[in-house]
């Protein structure tokens, strides 16, 4: 039997449901008048994964890295060894998936056939299928999507950045794994994964657009086998607190060196609105200080140090397992942005937040989370970190508008402390300073 | 979706697409101009200095501010290639003053009309030299950091042999950055301010006429305009086979090879859409003849992919592979396209790759910039703006139709980016 929980807000004219049952996957339907639908399967699955009691085994294991993602790409191959894409094409139905550290995800977007599409998504997600020649091509695809990755110079420099700064989480290493660690994965690996992660209650269904959520129950009932298996016990990562390096360098085909900074934070609430209040609360903040209004920036442009605005994020996961900020960009003086930009945070600590520019960011941060819902694909994607968490997606507006000036400088000051702040630099080959 | 065209003034028009369904909505203002050196890198650096600073938020930060005071306004400059042409201009995205409460596209509005017409100068009147400087630089770092993303740089090398001799296959130099002053940019950005015909497309729920009310009165008639300017879409020709290769010290080489249609640029003709739905089956989804084949057969890359470039009638094919299966890759891209001119294309291709394009098409409407993109060129050129019409001629397109487009499609160029070795060890510090 299920039970269906409708929430809206009216401040954004718009309203979405949950519907449960027990040893069912819990599913969100979200109504948007749009012509396309978006549905998705997430699973509490990604590279972070990969040391973990397997159902039904007493200890923990630890797998190669990269298998999250590899399990990803071979998802898409039916029984009969057949690609499941060409399935999803013939309904007209634009499928795909993407792995990241916590998740991985499935999804598609059609405009007609949804039901039929929708089955074939959790029908592929629930029924694996892998053998030694698929796995042995596999290998040789991922190993050129690793290669092609190896020569983006943005992304070798995130990757050493966090590698500079966790020890052992393994939020540490790429979501890929390596061409080495790949090289180990086996079919059977695979299976005795999916049989871990892929169960009903480590997996949420959201689907966005014109849809009657009546019929999306039992679709789900239909090719998802009702499951009574927990979350998979995942192991407890005793990450210090100090960095592992200050600056960590490398070098690759670059006209001018590219840099990420880093600042890292362990000391993460077990509570989920607080994580949330926090995540809202980094979204103002580094705004403030990164963006192309803020007196950083300009004072950077001005004095030719950078040309290009930052890039700058706040990453957390849900689970609440690791917490960071990164700022990116290009510089000719790497090491110069890097001691202004921990100069002028350390210097906002002292001198405290700015009324206006707070209220300002913040109200950037509502026009954002207001206008994400246009899109299905936005709102499908979006729903994902409040359906891990447990929270209602429309918690976001009115947490964020009880947020003041205060917090936010209470969390500048216990956040931003300059000896988590880490430099990574990718350099011009032949470049040797 | 209906698209109305109502004159503002002998040198500007507006194109609405009038909806409520978007909490976020679209005001573009562009100016279609002559591509090549000389005036081309003035005409993409302007516009750059433009958005550094007006007469009432004389700095960056200050306009910025007024944009994050707008609701989280944006307005980005937008210089792109269109065909043998160049458009210049400015997109603004914003919410709608519904959805705030505020009338942000007011606002909006005389933010645009100030960068255009009334931007920060210096004592003499020039666009400031430090702000000029400090553009050019930028400018010259992103030419510079081509090499930073190779599979662009070969697209773009790629391009240049398949379009030499022509405005299109022109790329912007350092050194004509370099020569560019203050007072040159300056000179420049005043005779296209005064003589562009203006292009406005909006895409919200105000009626079209409130919007042409709020623009013609920021706006006024440019002096020197002589009318609107149709961009240039000559198609490439057909011609020998260009072969060129370079290497760099990366991991995985790249290549991407162009191909020209026999003259199919954007049109309303059958052949136009026969076209586009051979790209489609020849490497427009993970279902097409390259993917299929390329990487599920022979796992020779991770992506292989074909793009149609409709305003220059050109079908460029990009793949990321290893050095040594450039041969091997190069061989099944070829077998694929004679695949298709020999009209070997299974029912079930063809039917993928049409309700791959028509699920696209279908949801143009419910995107403000899928709108945009879609409405905008077919509304430079004169063309029908429904995808509807679309979808329906899309559909009457046969096997016969896409074999006999395939015909037409003929190997100009090939670029070659071999790697001579990726990254060197990391040295932590």
């Amino acid at each position: 039997m299920s039970e269906v929980k409708w929430f809206e807000s009216p401040t954004l004219g718009e309203r979405y449901c949950k519907i449960t049952s027990p040893r069912r996957p819990a599913i969100y339907v979200f109504p948007k008048d749009l012509t396309n639908t978006y549905a998705l399967v997430a699973v509490k699955y990604g590279s972070v994964d990969r040391k973990f009691k397997p159902d039904g085994k007493a200890d923990f294991i630890e797998v190669p890295d990269g298998v999250a993602h590899f399990l990803e790409h071979r998802m898409f191959t039916d029984e009969d060894g057949n690609d499941i894409f060409e399935h999803f094409a013939a309904l007209g139905a634009d499928a795909n998936a993407y792995t990241s550290y916590d998740r991985t995800v499935y999804y598609f977007n059609c405009t007609e056939n949804f039901e039929e599409a929708f089955g074939l998504l959790l029908h592929m997600v629930a029924h694996p299928c892998f053998t030694d020649e698929q796995v042995s091509r596999e290998q040789g695809i991922i190993e050129q999507e690793i290669r092609m990755y190896d020569d983006e110079p943005e992304d070798v420099c995130y990757q050493n950045l966090l590698a500079a700064m966790y020890h052992v989480h393994p939020v540490r290493v790429n979501v890929c794994g390596t061409v080495a660690s790949i090289a180990k994965i086996t079919p059977g690996l695979l299976y005795d994964c999916h049989r871990t992660f892929y169960s009903a209650g480590n997996m949420v269904i959201i689907i966005c657009g014109r849809v009657d959520y009546g019929r999306v129950a039992e679709i789900v009932d239909a090719n998802i086998p009702l499951s009574g298996a927990a979350e998979p016990l995942r192991f407890a990562y005793e990450e210090p607190a100090e960095v592992v390096l200050r600056r960590v360098t490398a070098r690759r085909q670059v006209s001018k060196p590219v840099f990420a900074i880093g600042i890292k934070n362990t000391d993460i609430s077990p509570d989920p609105v607080a994580r949330l209040r926090e995540h809202l609360l980094q979204r103002v903040l580094t705004r403030m200080i990164f963006a192309t209004s803020g007196e950083l920036y300009n004072s950077l442009y001005d004095k030719e140090l950078i040309t290009a605005p930052f890039a700058y994020s706040y990453d957390a996961v849900p689970s609440g397992s690791f917490s960071h900020v990164i700022a990116s960009g290009s510089a000719e003086n790497p090491d110069k942005v890097f001691e202004r930009t921990a100069e002028y945070i350390t210097a906002l600590c002292r001198r405290g937040i700015d009324k206006a520019d707070f209220e300002r960011c913040r109200r950037v941060v509502l026009s954002r989370i207001i206008g994400r819902f246009d899109s299905t694909e936005r709102i499908a994607h979006s729903m994902i970190d409040p359906a891990f968490r447990g929270i209602d997606i429309f918690e976001e507006q009115p947490v964020l508008e009880g947020l003041t000036k205060e917090d936010a400088e209470m969390l500048l000051c216990r956040f931003y402390k300059e000896d988590k702040f880490v430099l990574s630099v990718v350099l011009p080959k032949g470049d040797h300073s | 979706m209906n698209l109305q065209e109502i004159k503002i003034s002998d040198s500007a028009r507006l194109l609405v697409v009038e909806t409520d369904k978007f909490k976020k909505n679209i005001l573009s203002m562009s100016a279609i101009l002559p591509l090549g050196p000389g005036t081309t890198p003035l005409d993409l650096l302007f516009p750059k200095v433009l958005l550094r600073g007006t007469a009432s938020c004389p700095t960056n930060a200050s306009l910025k501010k007024r944009l994050e005071e707008l609701y989280d306004a944006r307005i980005v400059e937008s210089g792109s290639y269109f065909g043998n042409s160049l458009k210049i201009g400015f997109t603004a995205d914003f919410l709608s003053d519904r959805a705030v409460g505020s009338p942000v596209l007011e606002g909006v509005i005389k933010l645009l009309a100030d960068i255009w017409q009334r931007p920060a100068v210096d004592e003499s009147g020039l666009l400031r030299g430090n702000e000029v400087n400090l553009a050019k630089r930028a400018m010259r770092d992103a030419i510079r950091a081509e090499i930073n993303n190779t599979a662009v740089y070969a697209a773009n090398r790629c391009r240049e042999l398949v379009c030499a001799g022509e405005p299109h296959g022109y790329s912007v130099t350092e050194a004509e950055v370099e020569e560019i002053t203050a007072a040159g940019l300056t000179e420049r950005y005043k005779k296209v301010r005064d003589s562009a015909y203006l292009t406005f497309f909006y895409i919200g729920p105000k009626p079209a006429g409130k919007v042409a009310e709020l623009l013609a009165g920021a706006f006024p008639p440019a002096s020197c305009c002589t009318g609107m300017q149709r961009p240039d879409i000559t198609p490439s020709p057909d011609g020998v086979p260009e072969y060129k290769e370079a290497s760099m010290p990366v991991s995985q080489a790249k290549l991407v090879m162009g191909f020209t249609t026999g003259g199919m640029v954007f049109s309303d003709s059958p052949e136009y859409y026969a076209m586009c739905l051979a790209a489609e089956i020849f490497g427009g989804t993970p279902s097409s003849k390259l993917f299929v084949n390329l990487r599920e057969r022979l796992s020779l890359c991770y992506y292989c992919g074909a793009y149609y470039e409709n305003l220059k009638g050109i079908i460029y094919v990009s793949s990321g592979i290893d050095t040594k299966s450039r041969e091997a890759a190069r061989a099944e891209v070829l077998a694929q396209l004679d695949e298709l001119r020999a009209g070997h294309i299974t029912t079930a291709e063809l039917d993928a790759a049409l309700l791959s394009v028509v699920n696209s098409y279908r949801q143009i409407e419910d995107s403000p910039y899928s709108i945009l993109s879609f409405c905008f060129g077919r509304g430079m050129l004169g063309l029908d703006c429904s995808p509807e019409n679309f979808i329906k001629r899309i559909k009457q397109v046969t096997i016969d139709d896409i074999k006999k487009a395939a015909e037409r499609i003929r190997l100009r160029a090939e670029y070659f980016l071999a790697a001579r070795g990726g990254g060197e060890a990391e040295c932590d510090e």
